[in-house]
Formats: structure tokens, C-alpha cells, sequence
């Protein structure tokens, strides 16, 4: 792998232990064997942002709805009654933005100014990211999830 | 009691926003929710806030444009306005203080960082008195 996608990959795991542990404190691993499937399927969720300034790229975050709905409860203690399609997608744009912005600060200098689009959940025929891309997994208190990202050098 | 008015696209945000605002010493507060920077300016024209907590990367309008609206009104410059960012870096914070933000927080904001953040403006609802 690249110095530039191990430094990407590195930041990515920052951030996502980060976001996770403070915000639905919930312990985060980045180490084991799990299979997690890339596809977008009825049984998960995918959200997408894109990288504007000051180079292209793209930041996608995926899970089954099972480890969506964990996430959901733990941040706002509530019960599986009140949770609904719309939260959970919103929860992982939401996310996928905190986790972006806390990855695109690590990658680049203080002083460089970065633009994010809005994010937005990946319909069922989505594009499969430009190589080369890192794709990183992560345990959330045993709930699977992944972060892929694609950023120009 | 104070009135808080969140802007954020995310209704899970606004969630989460008001959730550590509550945790951080404004359980009494009165909160007021929008979705975009037009509906914020939309709430204020209705009564005063006594600060806003605002989200920057909103479709409709942004909360950079928000932000200079509220201060080139004579009715509204003077409400603090807390900016919560993904994209906040130290080039971002100074350009965003210099256009009037009171405060700029990255996401993900937790209690201790909108206590020590915030602290003149959470002391009004009694943080200091042990209500956090």
C-alpha cells in the first residue's frame, strides 16, 4: 500500500474510534476476522460524501441496519419501537459527515482550507470508488461497519 | 428560561446537539429547531433567541451565509452564534471568528467541550450551580 493510503487509512481509524467512543460511547476494534459485505443490500445501509476542496474524493460509510440501530440507541437512548428507516439514514450521513471532517483534518495541514458536499445514502446500483481506495473495517461493540475512501494525492 | 435555536440539516444532529446542550446544564431551556439557514432567520424574525448553535454545511442556505446575515441585522448581531463543524480547522476557525461566529466547535461535540466552549453563555442556566 502507498504511504498516501496508509496515512489515509491511519487517519480513518483515528476518526472513527474517535466519533464512535465520544459520541455513542461505545468501545471501537480495529482488529478480527469478521466478513463484512461491500454490496448495498436490504440488510444495510451505505452513505456517501463527497470531497470537494482542496482535491476530489469520496468517503463512504457502510453497515448492516443492525449495527445502525445499535449506534442509534446508544446516542439517543431509545427503544426499538422509535427507531424508523429515516433515523437511521440520517444517522449514517450524520456520521459518515463527523467521521469525514475529523479524517480530512488529520490528512491535511492546518493551514489548507477543505470542502465537503452534503452527504447522502447510495441508492442500489452504486459506482464502485476509483482505485486506489482504502477500505477499513471496524467492531463497534461486536456491531461491523466500514469506511472506504478514495482521495486524490 | 433561555431560548436555544439549533440549525442543523440532520435531525439526528439537532438530536444529538440538544442532548449535549441539556447534559451541559440546559435541561430548563426552551429549544428551537431549523432545518436550514431560511428557516433560522425565519424563527428569529418571530422573537429573540438568547443564542443559536448552527450547524455550517446546510443545503438551502449554509450557516457561513446565516451567520452574516444575523450580524449585518441590527436586530440580531447580537446574538452569540456557536458554529459545529465537520470541516473545522484552524484556517476555517479564524475566518469564521472573523465574520462573527462567538464560538467553533468540531464535530463530534461532547459535554466537557461545549462546557469549557460555552461557558458564559451555559452559566446563565446554572451549570455553575451544579445543574451539569
Amino acid at each position: 500500500m502507498e504511504q498516501h493510503n496508509i496515512d489515509l487509512c491511519l487517519a480513518i481509524k483515528e476518526a472513527v474510534t474517535e466519533c464512535i467512543e465520544n459520541m455513542a460511547f461505545m468501545s471501537v476494534d480495529t482488529e478480527f476476522d469478521e466478513p463484512l459485505a461491500d454490496n448495498v443490500n436490504e440488510d444495510a445501509v451505505m452513505a456517501l460524501i463527497q470531497v470537494l476542496e482542496p482535491k476530489a474524493g469520496e468517503l463512504r460509510l457502510s453497515m448492516p441496519k443492525k449495527t445502525a440501530a445499535e449506534l442509534a440507541k446508544a446516542l439517543f437512548c431509545i427503544t426499538d419501537k422509535e427507531l424508523s428507516d429515516h433515523l437511521i439514514n440520517d444517522l449514517a450521513c450524520e456520521l459518515l459527515n463527523t467521521i469525514s471532517g475529523r479524517v480530512m483534518k488529520r490528512v491535511l495541514p492546518a493551514e489548507c482550507l477543505y470542502h465537503l458536499g452534503l452527504p447522502s445514502m447510495a441508492g442500489q446500483s452504486v459506482v464502485e470508488l476509483t482505485p486506489p481506495f482504502v477500505n477499513c473495517r471496524f467492531m463497534a461493540d461486536g456491531n461491523i461497519l466500514a469506511v472506504m475512501a478514495s482521495i486524490e494525492v | 428560561m433561555q431560548t436555544i435555536l439549533i440549525v442543523d440539516d440532520s435531525g439526528t444532529a439537532r438530536m444529538f446537539i440538544k442532548r449535549c446542550l441539556e447534559i451541559s446544564g440546559c435541561m430548563g431551556a426552551q429549544f428551537k429547531e431549523a432545518a436550514d439557514g431560511n428557516q433560522a432567520l425565519l424563527i428569529l424574525e418571530q422573537g429573540p433567541v438568547d443564542f443559536i448553535v448552527a450547524d455550517l454545511n446546510m443545503p438551502v442556505l449554509d450557516g457561513r451565509c446565516m451567520l452574516k446575515q444575523i450580524k449585518a441585522n441590527p436586530k440580531t448581531s447580537a446574538i452569540p452564534v456557536v458554529v459545529i463543524t465537520s470541516a473545522s480547522n484552524y484556517a476555517a476557525n479564524v475566518e469564521l471568528m472573523s465574520e462573527g461566529a462567538y464560538a467553533v466547535l468540531s464535530k463530534p461535540i461532547t459535554p466537557p467541550t461545549l462546557i469549557s466552549s460555552l461557558g458564559a453563555l451555559l452559566k446563565k442556566q446554572g451549570v455553575d450551580n451544579g445543574a451539569a
